[in-house]
């Protein structure tokens, strides 16, 4: 009994103190620089980008200006997790249909046969709008290094067809400003839960 | 009351198997019946490993890119070519309940006891009742895969 009220009370007392905090950490490598008053820390950015969309449209870090975002990493033809990370995106998507703040990108790693034209085909089943939802293909290398130095996700092409393409189910949230405020399971029904709240804190945060 | 619970438990969870509410079921004869619900048990299991991430734990598909098993006609109309589909895949667009999807489904290295087991369960499972697959039907299906 003792120990029901303890752990009670550790709960409430971190309950209270994520409350007080409704202020999302800033994820990757933070470099520090002198200024006059003191150090300034500076935070990891998603470096500049530039692909095509499902519409043929250019896609930017400026498409994004000003708006916060969740990107993922996947292919059209995948047999295994991609169907559940397209799921749990659509209800973060559903989620806010109605905010103009908030975007979508979905980067393919098979970029040699997801061309613009499957991604078109693959959006319209979906039933996505391409204005809030970029599903982007490009330069094989890019897309890559995309992944694994801006959005530190892990994504690998063992070269045996559909099966031979690795990647990582993560959603990655990044703020107004390209910084990485959050990554979360994309298959995991929980994780995208909290996608949900934490979309909802940045929204707060950036609009004062 | 917690003597109680336990053999009322046991009694219900009996009276409840998973395929006992259904047509088919009861039209089984006393022998197949306990076989039809073995493979509703083994057939889950199935799907859960290898379809669900598509299919959805509801049947329902995913949009307009991975056609429902709920409800489909096309599953109902189309028995006899399942096996066939799911142990090499498909080639071409397929038309499920008006939609026309695109032919991306793998194939599935599934033994032809798996394959009843699974199609058994998706046949009888979200209100569909389209029948029992045995092991003979399935062996007999994928003579004609070609066709
Ligand atoms: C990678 C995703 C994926 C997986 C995994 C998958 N399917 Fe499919 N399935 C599809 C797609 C896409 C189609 C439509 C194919 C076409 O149009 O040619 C389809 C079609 C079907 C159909 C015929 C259409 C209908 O809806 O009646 C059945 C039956 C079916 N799948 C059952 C299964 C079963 C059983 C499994 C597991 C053993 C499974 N599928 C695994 C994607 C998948």
């Amino acid at each position: 009994m003792k120990y029901f009220w303890l752990s009670l009370l550790t709960a409430v007392a971190f309950a209270g103190c994520q409350n007080k905090a409704e202020r999302l950490p800033f994820l990757g490598r933070h470099d520090y620089i002198e200024t006059e008053n003191g150090t300034d820390t500076v935070y990891h950015t998603i470096k500049p980008f530039a692909f095509v969309d499902q519409d043929s449209t250019p896609v930017t870090n400026q498409t994004f200006a000003g708006k916060i975002y969740v990107a993922d990493f996947f292919f059209t033809s995948c047999p295994t997790i991609c169907p559940v990370m397209k799921t749990q995106m659509l209800r973060v998507y559903e989620a806010y249909a109605d905010s103009s703040e908030v975007l979508f990108l979905s980067h393919t790693i098979d970029p040699e046969y997801d061309d613009v034209a499957r991604l078109h085909d693959y959006a319209a089943r979906l039933g996505v709008n391409s204005q809030k939802w970029h599903f982007v293909t490009g330069d094989k290398e890019k897309i890559y290094a995309m992944a694994q130095t801006s959005y530190y996700v892990g994504v690998r092409d063992a070269g045996t067809g559909p099966e031979g393409f690795q990647h990582s189910g993560a959603f990655i949230l990044i703020d107004d400003k390209g910084r990485i405020r959050g990554l979360y399971n994309g298959t995991e029904q929980t994780s995208v839960d909290k996608l949900i709240v934490d979309i909802k804190i940045l929204l707060n945060e950036i609009n004062g | 009351m917690g003597k109680l619970l336990l053999p009322a438990l046991l009694i219900f969870g009996f009276a409840c198997g998973p395929g006992h509410n259904k047509a088919t079921y009861l039209a089984l004869p006393a022998s197949d019946q306990a076989k039809f619900e073995k493979y509703l048990i083994l057939g889950k299991e199935v799907y859960t490993r290898k379809c669900q991430n598509c299919h959805q734990g509801n049947g329902q598909g995913l949009r307009g890119l991975i056609p429902p098993l709920a409800g489909a006609d096309f599953l109902q109309h189309n028995q006899h070519r399942i096996p066939c589909l799911l142990k090499f895949g498909t080639n071409d667009p397929i038309t499920v309940n008006n939609r026309v999807y695109a032919p991306q489904m793998p194939h599935h290295p599934l033994t032809n006891l798996e394959l009843a087991e699974v199609i058994t369960y998706i046949n009888n499972s979200w209100g569909n009742e389209y029948g029992f697959v045995t092991v003979k039907q399935v062996d007999a299906r994928l003579q004609d895969c070609s066709r």
